[in-house]
């Protein structure tokens, strides 16, 4: 987790690249048709283009960064030494609960929605290390009738229902 | 005498009925506008068979109420939670959120309610003043003006964070590239929808900001491991803006308020696009430029009365033309409809006691807001102070639930999914989730103006600049753009007394 400011430059510029060229790659598929009577494809492939030369941008400029820092420079332009606020981190916590959402969503058809956020809600506090289980219930249940209270009765917001509420 | 018709239809807007209507629209405005999800144009939606039997003025002001009331209660959640209610509090997440952690909330969300007041009064002075002349100005905007003036605010508008430029127009070109999914605007083609039907509609707004503030926040906090979230605690007299801070305050809420109302009187999300000037215009001339993004109370300030004066600005066409140019005042224009008002330029002469009374509704619903959200400051600012592991829980279901209500489906909470893993991948890399939200939203309005401009120049080029307004507006955009690089340039060029 450690690793020096150029190379995460580097990374995010080459994830950045990766789909830049993918989007034009798809962007080219739409027709620009005539300019007096512009197609689908003309702005896509215009922002594409775009979005390539800025990722390649980035992605020469970090790569200048680190050939400096390997000559031995401790200066990397337009890139801060210190370590970015939030990389002390783990990186777990954040992935079950990515996991959690995905499972959530797709549940919800079959589930429900207010008994599946209920176990979202008493899962996403024990992740957050709400102490005991009746304040994680007692959670779920303040938060649930909120949200039925203002958007099922009030704001006629159509929640999907399942099999089983 | 016509003064005192004027007068006499102005207090037709004190009337009680008129009052109550008035009351009931700014209240459903500002709890719409805290919510997430539910924009003030589905609001007013809701609210449309009602007003038939309210009456053309009663009716007109419960509505106009709802669309001022939203822009008030928008940021609220952006300062507490660092979840836009609106999409034009986005920008007031940079600094209202950094004010709440500093234990501060309170002192935004006053300054904010202030703001709003001042804008929102100052642009029915505009209106009430300068509607006919201003609008017949904002005419003289067609498609290509219009893509200037969008390309000039990419350019000037991407450098938000102060952070690396380059990081910010990838960000932009990142939102413009989102906001190519779905229908093309004109030619009705799905694009980069992979067959899959919902998302012809276009990935919706709420869901990715939702997602990339809330969702990405609940991450973040979740990834902090070892340190726990410090909750700031402070006393009461705390929860109000200080001396200093109401000093600083207000050059930036003038500034917000005529640019705000300036910026309202073109098409396109002008209150989003107003937000973002104010606060850009607030890292180029705040004294305190070098504390924006840090928790200033400038870039509160700013935006948050930009975003309330461009309503008023976006009456402006709508009063004076017929036009409407956002969702928000199509829906009004409809409601001006089902009364039987025909909107143009005889509306203020055929219906006089309408208009002023609808502009009358607007300085009283001012105060009303004020009087309403004041008070509510102390309570609001004391859910800034609940511990993280109680709130996130509330924050996220607030996310799905504002992420689902926009068009009523799961696709777009997978959005907002998305968007949050984007949002927590890009706090770790540093990149500024507020540039992507501005070519977002920018996006569809670019992409149209160009197709609109290119054919009805007949596939001239030259076209784009042929007027004075384009041409202005597109040498300011290369002025821009090429200004911050030839001024890297002369800095890096040896100084020759240094030798």
């Amino acid at each position: 987790m450690n690793r020096s400011p150029a190379i995460r430059e580097l990374q995010s510029g080459l994830a950045l690249l990766a789909f830049a060229l993918a989007y034009l790659f798809m962007a080219v598929r739409y027709p620009v048709e005539t300019l007096d009577n512009p197609g689908p494809g003309v702005f896509p492939r215009a922002v594409g283009g775009f979005l390539v030369a800025v990722a390649a941008w980035q992605v020469l400029r970090a790569s200048w960064a680190l050939r400096r820092r390997d000559a031995g420079s401790v200066r990397t332009a337009g890139v801060t030494d210190a370590e970015p606020a939030g990389s002390n981190t783990s990186g777990s916590r954040p992935l079950l609960m990515i996991g959690l959402l995905a499972l959530y969503l797709l549940a919800i058809p079959w589930i429900g929605f207010y008994l599946c956020t209920g176990v979202l809600i008493v899962a996403v506090s024990k992740l957050m290390n709400v102490p005991g289980w009746v304040r994680s219930l007692a959670l779920a249940l303040g938060i649930l009738g909120c949200s039925y209270a203002i958007f099922q009765i009030w704001l006629k917001v159509p929640f999907p229902r399942g099999y089983f509420f | 005498m016509a003064d005192a018709s004027i007068f006499s239809n102005l207090l037709i807007g004190l009337r009680p009925d008129n009052l109550l209507a008035c009351f009931a629209g700014v209240v459903l405005g500002t709890v719409v506008g805290v919510l997430p999800g539910l924009g003030p144009a589905a609001a007013m939606a809701l609210v449309l068979p009602l007003i038939s039997h309210l009456g053309p003025t009663a009716g007109l002001i419960m509505l106009a109420g709802i669309y001022y009331g939203a822009m008030y209660g928008g940021s609220t959640t952006s300062i507490l939670v660092n979840v836009p209610g609106e999409p034009a509090s986005v920008v007031t997440t940079l600094d209202g959120y950094q004010m709440a952690r500093k234990g501060r909330a309170g002192a935004a969300l006053a300054i904010a309610a202030i703001g709003s007041f001042v804008a929102g009064t100052v642009s029915v002075v505009f209106l009430q003043f300068f509607a006919p002349p201003l609008a017949r100005a904002a005419l003289d905007f067609g498609p290509a003006e219009y893509f200037a003036l969008t390309l000039l605010a990419v350019i000037l508008l991407s450098h938000l964070s102060g952070k690396s430029r380059a990081k910010s127009l990838a960000m932009i070109g990142l939102g413009l590239a989102l906001s190519s999914v779905g229908m093309d605007p004109l030619g009705g083609v799905s694009r980069f929808t992979f067959s899959y039907t919902p998302a012809q509609a276009g990935l919706s707004f709420i869901a990715v900001a939702t997602g990339l503030f809330g969702v990405a926040e609940v991450l973040s906090i979740l990834a902090e491991q070892e340190k726990s979230v410090e909750v700031v605690r402070v006393r009461f007299r705390d929860l109000y803006p200080n001396r200093e801070e109401l000093r600083r305050s207000v050059a930036p809420i003038l500034r917000g308020s005529f640019m705000g109302f300036l910026v309202g009187l073109i098409p396109g999300p002008a209150a989003t696009i107003a937000s973002f000037v104010a606060y850009a215009v607030e890292r180029r001339f705040s004294r305190h430029k070098a504390e924006l993004g840090t928790g200033a109370i400038e870039g509160v300030a700013g935006p948050e009365s930009a975003n309330n004066a461009a309503c008023g600005g976006g009456m402006v066409p709508l009063l004076s033309l017929g036009l409407a140019f956002t969702p928000a005042t199509a829906v009004l224009l409809s409601g001006m409809l089902i009364v039987g008002i025909t909107p143009g330029p005889f509306f203020i002469r055929n219906n006089p006691d309408v208009f002023w009374g609808v502009i009358a509704s607007f300085y009283v619903g001012n105060v009303m807001l004020l009087i309403l959200n004041l008070p509510l400051v102390g309570i609001f600012a004391r859910v800034a102070q609940i511990p993280a592991r109680y709130l996130m829980s509330g924050v996220l279901v607030l996310c799905i639930v504002g992420a689902f209500a926009d068009n009523n489906n799961l696709f777009d909470v997978w959005v907002m999914l998305g968007a949050g893993v984007l949002g927590f991948a890009m706090r770790r890399y540093e990149y500024d989730p507020a540039p992507l939200i501005l070519g977002l939203v920018l996006g569809p309005v670019m992409e149209r103006s160009l197709v609109q401009a290119l054919t009805m120049s007949q596939g001239n080029i030259a076209g784009l600049w042929e007027s004075g307004i384009s041409k202005f507006l597109l040498l300011a955009a290369v002025a821009a753009a090429l200004g911050p690089l030839a001024k890297q340039l002369v800095a890096r060029r040896p100084h020759p007394a240094a030798d």
